[in-house]
C-alpha cells in the first residue's frame, strides 16, 4: 500500500514569555493508504498540535516547527508557502474538529460552506457545486438536502453539525482526513453513528483517517494502528492489538488500567494515573513519564530510551525493553 | 407575518416612550427657576402677562400639558418664545435638511473606514498597522470636535489656501460638495474612533472562533476568510452603536455646525434651553426621541437580516 503521510522526527515548539514551550518532539510516524490510525494520550500530550502542524493550521507565530519533515503526497511541507498550503489544505489532507457547535459559521447556509471548499479546489459552476454539496449532505445521511442544504448551522442538531463537517472535509476527497476528537462533544449515541458513518467513508473512498482521541473505546473499535503520545513524544506504537492486548510502555498500560468498565464493581474506585504530565517549557532529559512510572529505573532520569521493537510492528520507548534489564512481570495489572 | 406583527408592537412601544419623554422633558422644563421672558431688561407688568396669555402660561401646569399633548397630536408643536413667534415645525424642517445632509455624510465616512481600521487593526494585530489605527481611534475618542473641527479648518482650510492659492477647502459654509468634506469629517472622527475599537474586539474574538479554523482548513485564503466568514459575524457590536450615533449624529451637531457657520439644528438644541425656550426644548427633545427610538428599531431589524439566529418575534410553536 503507498504511504500517503510520513512524519519524520517533527518537533514543534510555541515560543511564548515564559519560554519556548515543546509541544511536540520528535515524532515520527506514517500513514498508507485506507489506514486508521489512532493517536491517543491525555489532554495537552501534542495530539492536536501534531495534527494541526500536519495541516499547517497553528497560528505561527507563536508555533514554529523547529525541525522534522512531514511528506504529504510525495513532498515535504514544512517549507511550503501559504499559497501552496491553500492548495493543499482541504484537497490533500483536510480535517474535522472536535465541536461541531463552534466549526460552522453561524451566519452562512451549510449549502455555501460546503460548495465554497468545493469550488476553491475544483474548477465547477456555481450549479455543479450546488449538486455535489447536495450529494455529500446524502452520503453523511442528512435527508431532505435541498431545504436543509438552505439552513443555517443553528437549525442542525450536534451530531447533524459533525455531519456536515465530515462531508466538508471529504468535498475534494482528500487522501488523509485528521479527525481532531470528532466524537467527544458528542453523546454517546451519537458518537457511535458518527463513527460508524467515519467507517464507511473509509471503505468506500479508502481515504486515510489520523484519529485523534482520549476515548479509548473509540480506538479499539475503529483503528488499525495506535499511536500513544507522552509529553510531545509518541511512546508506543503498534496495531490495536498489540496496544490493547499486549502494551508494553507501562503508561500505555496505566491508561488501560484507568478505563472503567461496565463491569467493574460499583465500589471499586476509578484509578487515575498518579502525578502530573512534566512541563514542557522545561521538559525532562530522560523518559517523561520516569517521575510517574511505578518502574522507573535510574536511567529513566537520565537518559530517554530509544524505541525497542519488542515484536512486529511493534515498538516501544521503554527501557524495561532493554535486554539488559531484569524483567519484572509485566502486562499481569489486571 | 412575525416581523410585520413585531415592528407593530415596536411602533406603539416606540409611541409611549415618546410620549413619556414628552411628559417628563415638560414638567422637568417648569421646575427650572425663570421663565422665558426673563431678559436683561425688565418687561413691564402688563407686558408680561399678556405674553404669558398669549402663550398660555398662566393657566395652571397640568392644563398647559393636555393643551400641548393635544396640539402636539395635531403636528403642531407651537410656536417659538425666542424666536419671533417661528413655529417650531418650520424651524425643524428648515435646519434639519442641513443637520442631515451633514450627519448622514459623516456617518457614512465614519462607518466605513471605522470598521475597516477596526478589520486591519484586529487582523495586522501588534504590528505598526494596529498601533496607528489604534492611536487613531484614542484621539478620536479623546479629543473634543471643536479642537479637530479648527485643526481642520487651520491646516487644510487655510494653509493649504496659503500653499497653493487656491480654496480647494473653504473654512466655513455649506454649499458645494469641497465645503462639506472638512465639517464631515471632523463630525465624524469620534464615531469612527469607536467604531474602529469596538470593531478590532470584536474581530479578535471571531478570528479566534473554530469556524474561522475550518475556513482555513478548507484552503481558504485569509482575504476570503476576513471577507467572507469574520466580517459578518464580527459586525454586532458596530450595528448595536450605529442606532445612537446616528440619531446625535444626524440631528444636529451643534458644536461642528457651530464652528463651519452651518444653519443646521444643533443651535436651536442649545440656544433653546439658554433661554427656556419652552416649546423649541420639547419639540427639538421629541424630534430627538422619535429618532432615537426609530434608529434603534432599524438597528433590531439589522440584526435578524445579520445574524439568522435573531429571532425577532416570538414563533408560536
Amino acid at each position: 500500500m503507498n504511504k500517503v503521510l510520513e512524519v519524520k522526527d517533527l518537533h514543534v515548539s510555541f515560543d511564548t514569555y515564559a519560554g519556548e514551550v515543546k509541544a511536540v518532539r520528535g515524532v515520527s510516524f506514517d500513514l498508507k493508504e485506507g489506514e486508521v490510525l489512532a493517536i491517543v494520550g491525555e489532554s495537552g500530550c501534542g495530539k492536536s498540535v501534531t495534527a494541526q502542524t500536519i495541516m499547517k493550521l497553528n497560528p505561527m507565530p507563536p508555533a514554529r516547527i523547529v525541525s522534522g519533515e512531514i511528506i504529504l503526497a510525495d513532498k515535504d511541507i514544512v517549507n511550503a508557502s501559504e499559497k501552496e498550503m491553500m492548495k493543499i489544505r482541504g484537497k490533500d489532507v483536510s480535517m474535522i474538529f472536535q465541536d461541531p457547535m463552534t466549526c460552522l459559521n453561524p451566519t452562512m447556509p451549510i449549502g455555501k460552506q460546503l460548495t465554497e471548499a468545493i469550488r476553491h479546489h475544483q474548477n465547477l459552476t456555481a450549479e455543479k457545486a450546488h449538486e455535489e454539496a447536495l450529494r455529500l449532505l446524502e452520503i453523511v445521511k442528512i435527508p431532505n438536502t435541498k431545504q436543509r442544504a438552505r439552513q443555517y448551522p443553528h437549525e442542525f442538531s450536534g451530531g447533524m453539525r459533525q455531519r456536515v463537517m465530515i462531508a466538508m472535509a471529504l468535498s475534494c476527497a482528500p487522501k488523509v482526513l485528521i479527525a481532531d476528537e470528532p466524537t467527544t462533544a458528542l453523546d454517546v449515541t451519537i458518537q457511535a453513528q458518527i463513527m460508524d458513518l467515519l467507517k464507511e467513508i473509509k471503505e468506500k473512498t479508502n481515504t486515510a483517517i489520523i484519529l485523534i482521541t482520549h476515548d479509548l473505546g473509540v480506538v479499539a473499535s475503529m483503528s488499525d494502528r495506535v499511536a500513544v503520545m507522552y509529553a510531545g513524544k509518541i511512546v508506543e506504537t503498534g496495531t490495536a492489538e498489540d496496544i490493547f492486548y499486549r502494551p508494553s510502555h507501562p503508561y500505555t498500560r496505566a491508561l488501560l488500567k484507568s478505563l472503567p468498565s461496565v463491569d467493574m464493581d460499583r465500589s471499586v474506585r476509578l484509578v487515575s494515573i498518579g502525578g502530573t504530565p512534566p512541563d514542557l517549557l522545561n521538559p525532562p532529559e530522560g523518559c517523561p513519564f520516569a517521575s510517574r512510572c511505578e518502574h522507573a529505573m535510574k536511567i529513566c532520569r537520565a537518559q530517554m530510551p530509544p524505541e525497542f521493537i519488542p515484536e512486529k510492528n511493534h515498538k516501544s520507548a521503554c527501557w524495561l525493553l532493554h535486554e539488559d534489564c531484569p524483567k519484572p512481570q509485566v502486562g499481569g495489572d489486571k | 407575518m412575525h416581523v410585520v406583527k413585531y415592528i407593530i408592537k415596536r411602533l406603539l412601544y416606540a409611541f409611549l416612550t415618546v410620549m413619556v419623554l414628552c411628559a417628563l422633558t415638560f414638567f422637568m422644563m417648569r421646575l427650572l427657576p425663570g421663565d422665558p421672558f426673563i431678559g436683561e431688561k425688565a418687561i413691564p407688568e402688563t407686558t408680561l402677562k399678556a405674553l404669558n396669555a398669549k402663550y398660555g402660561l398662566d393657566k395652571p401646569v397640568i392644563v398647559q400639558f393636555f393643551m400641548y399633548i393635544g396640539n402636539v397630536f395635531k403636528g403642531d408643536l407651537g410656536i417659538s418664545m425666542h424666536y419671533n413667534n417661528r413655529p417650531i415645525v418650520d424651524i425643524i424642517s428648515q435646519a434639519f435638511p442641513y443637520s442631515f445632509d451633514l450627519g448622514i455624510r459623516s456617518l457614512i465616512f465614519a462607518t466605513i473606514m471605522g470598521i475597516l481600521l477596526g478589520i486591519v487593526a484586529a487582523v495586522k494585530r501588534g504590528t505598526i498597522w494596529d498601533t496607528l489605527s489604534m492611536l487613531l481611534a484614542i484621539i478620536g475618542v479623546s479629543v473634543p470636535s471643536f479642537i479637530i473641527g479648527s485643526l481642520l479648518q487651520y491646516v487644510l482650510g487655510l494653509g493649504l489656501y496659503q500653499l497653493t492659492g487656491v480654496r480647494i477647502f473653504p473654512i466655513f459654509g455649506w454649499n458645494d460638495f469641497n465645503s462639506k468634506i472638512l465639517p464631515a469629517f471632523a463630525l465624524s472622527f469620534s464615531s469612527m474612533a469607536t467604531i474602529s475599537r469596538l470593531m478590532r474586539t470584536s474581530m479578535l474574538d471571531v478570528l479566534g472562533q473554530d469556524y474561522i479554523k475550518t475556513a482555513k482548513s478548507k484552503g481558504l485564503s485569509q482575504k476570503k476568510i476576513i471577507w467572507k466568514h469574520a466580517v459578518r459575524n464580527a459586525i454586532m457590536p458596530v450595528i448595536t452603536v450605529l442606532g445612537p450615533i446616528a440619531a446625535a449624529v444626524l440631528t444636529g451637531a451643534f458644536v461642528v455646525e457651530n464652528i463651519f457657520a452651518i444653519p443646521g439644528m444643533g443651535k436651536f438644541f442649545v440656544n433653546s434651553i439658554r433661554v427656556q425656550d419652552y416649546t423649541m426644548i420639547s419639540g427639538i427633545t421629541m424630534f430627538y426621541g422619535t429618532f432615537l427610538v426609530l434608529a434603534n428599531l432599524i438597528v433590531d431589524l439589522a440584526y435578524g437580516f445579520i445574524d439568522p439566529r435573531v429571532k425577532l418575534a416570538k414563533v408560536k410553536e
